[in-house]
């Protein structure tokens, strides 16, 4: 419900008229779906389950998207302290079975996507994160598609394959200088001169330099042929209505919050 | 999209030392700053103002809204932009026209492109507005920084040029 919620709600704002009257916002078919996602999700308090935590993800996405900023961040810290205490967190040993194999990864991807989004409104709202760089020990997720995964032989597309995972990891390694940004920067204990703000600055921008120069090819947006292809692709999809939605809604799912393809994540 | 978040990032790192009133709180009695130093936050600024103008370059061919929706990360534009256009807008007032190293890391920006860099956020801001509350309110927070600017372009031109 989330989902459609957040597809209906990009349909809205990409499809208004400018000059157009502003309808109220209970007339909105995202508002519904929302409302009834987080009916149903409020049915499964007391139940913490990593299914539960996705749903609250999904939730704190669509408040984002909506502007609805500071609910966003209290359902994202809800989704962090239930992660934690169902032990997302942490990981230990090695699985062994197929089936763990998957499990553990969608853990890994639930988790990475609270810890983004985490980091990402810690940015917008000038607030100290909620996950401390050290607060946690899981590895990062899998550069294969979620098909591939479930897949153990292996018949990966090539293409997306490439970069959809590597993008995931690519925003996880840029959260980190996001929270390095905050806490030398931003944080209520600031540098107390300029010799120590300049150090500061110097260090987090050469980070940030390495973070881009260590992207993967088809990622690299300062080399011109990135922007050829990226500006060819939408146009492409422009002109296809129906691969639209699909792409926004795979945008969204590979830029912030890599869901898993669980069906308990729609039943929300 | 990771494009507008290196931007908007690399602007944030170096805003703090855009604020001359953030240098003065910084600089006690006791601390006696280098001419080294004064270059470092000549180039921070530059470059926090050369990130604002890149994140608004990102902007400058689109086509329509439903390319800034689906093109962008939406859930982050409008506070990218708000970092982007209030940095923009008062960033001609921030160089310190006193210091011959400052204007001489600054002479070859071209603030009527600054201005108009400015002026795509506002553009962005004000075609999400029929439907965004938090774009309408982005929009008229930057026009009342716009209209709050008391030196006129043409007046820090000349004087930078005399400096």
């Amino acid at each position: 419900m989330t989902i459609f919620a957040l597809g209906s709600c990009y349909e809205r704002i990409a499809e208004s008229n400018d000059g157009g009257a502003l309808n109220p916002p209970s007339s909105h078919h995202d508002v519904r779906y929302f409302e009834h996602a987080v009916a149903i999700s409020q049915r499964h308090t007391s139940k913490h389950t990593v299914e539960h935590v996705s749903a609250l993800l999904a939730q704190s996405f669509y408040l984002l998207a909506t502007c609805q900023t500071d609910q966003c961040w209290i359902t994202l810290g809800l989704a962090v302290r239930i992660a934690q205490s169902i032990g997302l967190h942490v990981e230990e040993g090695n699985p062994s079975r197929g089936d763990t194999t998957l499990s553990r990864e969608t853990n890994r991807r639930v988790w990475y996507s609270i810890f983004v989004l985490d980091r990402l409104l810690a940015l917008q709202l000038g607030r100290p994160p909620s996950i401390g760089d050290d607060d946690f020990n899981v590895g990062l997720p899998s550069r294969q598609l979620n098909v591939d995964l479930a897949d153990q032989q292996g018949c990966a597309n090539g293409f997306q394959q490439g970069w959809v995972g590597d993008y995931f990891v690519a925003m996880i390694k840029f959260s980190e200088v996001i929270g390095r940004v905050y806490y030398n920067l931003y944080a209520p204990k600031k540098p107390g001169d300029i010799a120590a703000m300049l150090s500061n600055i110097d260090l987090l921008d050469t980070q940030l330099v390495q973070w881009r120069s260590s992207l993967h090819r088809k990622l690299r947006f300062d080399l011109s042929h990135v922007f050829e292809s990226s500006r060819t692709f939408q146009s492409q999809v422009c002109r296809d209505p129906i691969r639209h939605p699909r792409l926004c809604l795979s945008d969204m799912k590979s830029s912030v919050i890599c869901l898993p393809s669980s069906s308990t994540i729609f039943e929300h | 999209m990771l494009a507008v978040k290196f931007y908007n990032l690399r602007a944030l790192i170096h805003r703090p030392l855009l604020s001359p009133t953030k240098l003065t709180a910084l600089s006690s009695d006791s601390t006696v700053w280098h001419q080294g130093e004064y270059h470092r936050i000549s180039l921070s600024k530059r470059k926090c103002v050369e990130a604002a103008q890149q994140t608004a370059k990102l902007l400058h061919n689109l086509e329509d809204k439903k390319s800034l929706v689906y093109g962008f990360p939406w859930w982050q534009m409008i506070s990218c932009l708000i970092c982007a256009s209030s940095i923009l807008f008062v960033a001609s007032r921030c160089i310190n026209l006193s210091s011959e190293s400052e204007v001489e890391v600054f002479k070859d920006i071209d603030w009527l492109a600054v201005d108009e860099d400015a002026e795509v956020c506002l553009q962005v801001f004000q075609a999400l507005s029929s439907n965004s509350n938090a774009a309408r309110l982005a929009r008229d927070m930057m026009q009342r920084l716009k209209n709050s600017r008391t030196i006129s372009y043409s007046e820090f031109t000349s004087s930078l040029f005399q400096a």
